[in-house]
């Protein structure tokens, strides 16, 4: 059995798709409580928003209204249940997902096809 | 050691000859040297030891975890506590990137004859196209290269034969004989140009990029010693320099055209216009560096996908971010900020912001779980130690200088 | 369902100490000084500026320096100039300090455009000539520094 520090090495980490595309971070983490079990960690969080109620919940608050005024992001909060995560190690937390289809990507995808690919001019090879 | 790592020690030197010496050590060791000859060595000494300590433990955290900074001070003190270096490194940024373009517009000034903001834009345009297009491997290369045109100040310093006795002197602390004020705070600007908290952050996503691992430890100590050694060299010679030119004519430099004819004397056909060429590439070097860094950070703190290396479709806001960060900053250069004060102002805020971006970053070097024998030892820890005492210090005396001792 | 989010180690942050103590350095910081010594200090660029126009004039001569940077520089310093000429008129220092300083700078402004004209117009006996003026003014300069600094 493998032993985590959530709050240490888990909330905060780096979060990759299975291509291993960087797609955001361990913003939440959502913990089920069971009785008198033991909690279950449920699903991790993504999202300003969420990072926002971090600090303060009145800037989650003005966070949200900048949020549903300007954003193309449809959910505030990306929630991904912890099935869904296929490793955790010192680097990522791998999730079963595709970055681009997910909401975690509306902004990337948005930038991506209405400015970037607005710009003349591609990089150059590696050499 | 291998032919690939002795060429990764051999451009890293190369790198940061090139890549240390920009428009705040240029306006700082003018000043110095201007108003006071030599006194102001051993700020500048001190300066560097404390950088090669930095760097060092910087390089050799990417290298042993294979992270940047950003990215593991997130990770491991978690997203409020990295918040406020954040936003403080992000300012920082803003100001240094304001500051390098400047000094690229105040160069091309020197050439054309036309006003510094007129040029904002176009540099703006010129350093953007850079960097969506080029890989970091090609950028990292060709202004380091470019950068060795700043020896020009070393060859100059040799040519003027400085007196040695007080050379030697001003390596040790003294006390001025007029103006303290000024004295103190072009002490500080010195600490704040060369501990610029940018570099350190920026080094290790540098080393991330060319995937380091725990086998370069031995090339970063090297990297981090001969390179800031040979750059905080040129910086001295650049304040020798000015001791000599500007000094016994009693020319202070609180306006760039004033150091402008530093290397007249000794190159005086040449001489002109190498400092404007030199000017220009130490900025344009550092300005790419600032501006990357500005990415770095930002993708890091918040996870999206990053390097210089992928095309711009790949992680568009990596590559808007830089995009916005220049745009930005050269607008305090259109709208005809003095680029001098910009960048003494910047050389301050430094100085000042050291404790907020120097703490995350040494407290996480002692993290024997994540480093494990790569942590920091004592030597290093008592280096750290002295750093944030001093850290603590300027970050009280740097504002209250500038306002009486800046101009 | 609950949320740990806020479970974090947290690192110092020493803030607000730091931010009393830049305030109470600036403070300390502003004393008061004698007019006489208050105008020696704003007169400093003056002559670090009449300085560099002289050096930009003997460059200039000897093929250094294009004309370009002659003109932009007699423009900076004219500026600058002129923001000391206004300290100088503000000053409660005395008239014997004050008024040979106003005239030296209103002397230095004046060579300073002469200058650029004629390093504009390519004249170089002109261009030396006010070279000389302002190493000249220049000597004045030093010498009322030392008439008001006390001994």
């Amino acid at each position: 059995m493998k032993r985590m520090d959530l709050a240490r090495d888990v909330l905060d980490k780096q979060v990759v798709d299975r291509d291993g595309t960087k797609m955001g971070r361990v913003d939440g983490l959502v913990l089920e409580l069971r009785g008198d079990q033991p909690p279950r960690v449920d699903s991790i969080e993504m999202g300003f928003v969420v990072l926002a109620r971090r600090l303060h919940p009145r800037v989650e608050g003005w966070v949200e209204r900048l949020r549903r005024r300007f954003s193309v992001r449809k959910t505030a909060r990306y929630r991904v249940p912890w099935s869904a995560v296929k490793d955790v190690d010192a680097y990522c937390v791998q999730l079963d997902v595709k970055a681009l289809d997910t909401p975690a990507f509306d902004w990337e995808r948005w930038l991506r096809d209405h400015v970037v690919a607005h710009v003349p001019g591609e990089k150059e090879e590696e050499e | 050691m291998n032919m690939k790592k002795a060429m990764q020690l051999a451009l890293g030197i190369v790198t940061g000859v090139g890549g240390f010496f920009d428009i705040g050590n240029l306006a700082t060791s003018a000043q110095a040297g201007a108003s006071f000859r030599f006194q102001l060595i051993w700020s500048l000494l001190l300066g560097t030891v404390l950088v090669i300590f930095l760097v060092e433990m910087s390089g050799r955290f990417a290298a042993a975890t294979r992270k940047a900074l950003p990215d593991a001070i997130r990770e491991h003190f978690g997203f409020t506590s990295w918040l406020v270096p954040f936003l403080v490194l992000t300012l920082v940024h803003f100001l240094v990137l304001g500051s390098e373009i400047g000094g690229i517009c105040f160069a091309l000034h020197l050439v054309t004859g036309l006003p510094p903001a007129v040029w904002a834009l176009p540099v703006a345009v010129l350093l953007w196209l850079f960097l969506w297009r080029s890989t970091f491997g090609t950028i990292e290369n060709s202004t380091s290269l470019l950068g060795l045109l700043t020896l020009a100040f070393v060859v100059a310093a040799v040519r003027h034969h400085p007196p040695t006795g007080q050379l030697l002197a001003g390596m040790l602390p003294s006390l001025p004989h007029h103006d303290p004020a000024k004295y103190w705070f072009i002490a500080v600007s010195i600490l704040g140009s060369v501990l610029a908290p940018y570099l350190f952050y920026f080094y290790s996503s540098g080393a991330v990029e060319d995937k380091w691992d725990a086998s370069y430890i031995g090339v970063n100590r090297g990297i981090a010693f001969l390179g800031m050694g040979f750059g905080s060299l040129i910086a001295l010679a650049a304040i020798v320099v000015a001791a000599m030119v500007l000094a016994p004519r009693g020319i202070e430099v609180n306006d760039y055209h004033q150091a402008a004819m530093m290397l007249t004397d000794a190159f005086p056909f040449w001489g002109f216009v190498l400092f404007a060429a030199a000017m220009a590439i130490a900025c344009l070097g550092a300005a790419l560096e600032v501006a990357l860094s500005m990415s770095y950070t930002t993708a890091q703190t918040f996870g999206w996908n990053w390097g210089e290396d992928l095309d711009p479709r790949e992680d568009a806001r990596f590559s808007l971010v830089y995009t916005g960060a220049i745009l930005l900053s050269s607008l305090l250069i259109l709208f005809g900020l003095d680029p001098l004060k910009l960048t003494l102002l910047t050389m301050a805020i430094n100085a000042a912001v050291l404790p907020f971006i120097a703490i995350p970053f040494l407290l996480i070097m002692n993290d024997r779980k994540l480093l494990k024998e790569h942590a920091n030892g004592w030597i290093s820890n008592s280096v750290a130690a002295f750093l944030l005492v001093l850290a603590l210090v300027l970050a009280v005396v740097s504002i209250p200088l500038v306002i009486v001792g800046g101009s | 369902m609950r949320n740990v989010n806020s479970l974090q180690s947290s690192a110092a942050r020493p803030c607000g100490m730091i931010l009393i103590l830049m305030a109470a350095g600036t403070i300390l910081a502003c004393q008061h000084k004698s007019p006489e010594q208050e105008l020696l200090d704003k007169a400093g660029p003056a002559g670090s500026w009449i300085a560099t126009l002289q050096m930009a004039g003997e460059k200039w001569g000897a093929n250094s320096v294009p004309a370009s940077f002659v003109k932009t520089t007699c423009k900076a310093a004219g500026k600058d100039l002129d923001q000391v000429a206004e300290e100088v008129k503000k000053s409660k220092a005395r008239p014997e300090v004050r008024d040979p300083l106003r005239q030296l700078i209103s002397q230095a402004q004046a060579a300073g455009t002469s200058l650029r004209k004629a390093a504009e117009a390519n004249d170089r006996p002109g261009v030396s000539q006010q070279a000389g003026q302002l190493a000249a003014l220049r000597q004045q300069f030093e010498a009322w520094k030392k008439s008001v600094e006390p001994p």
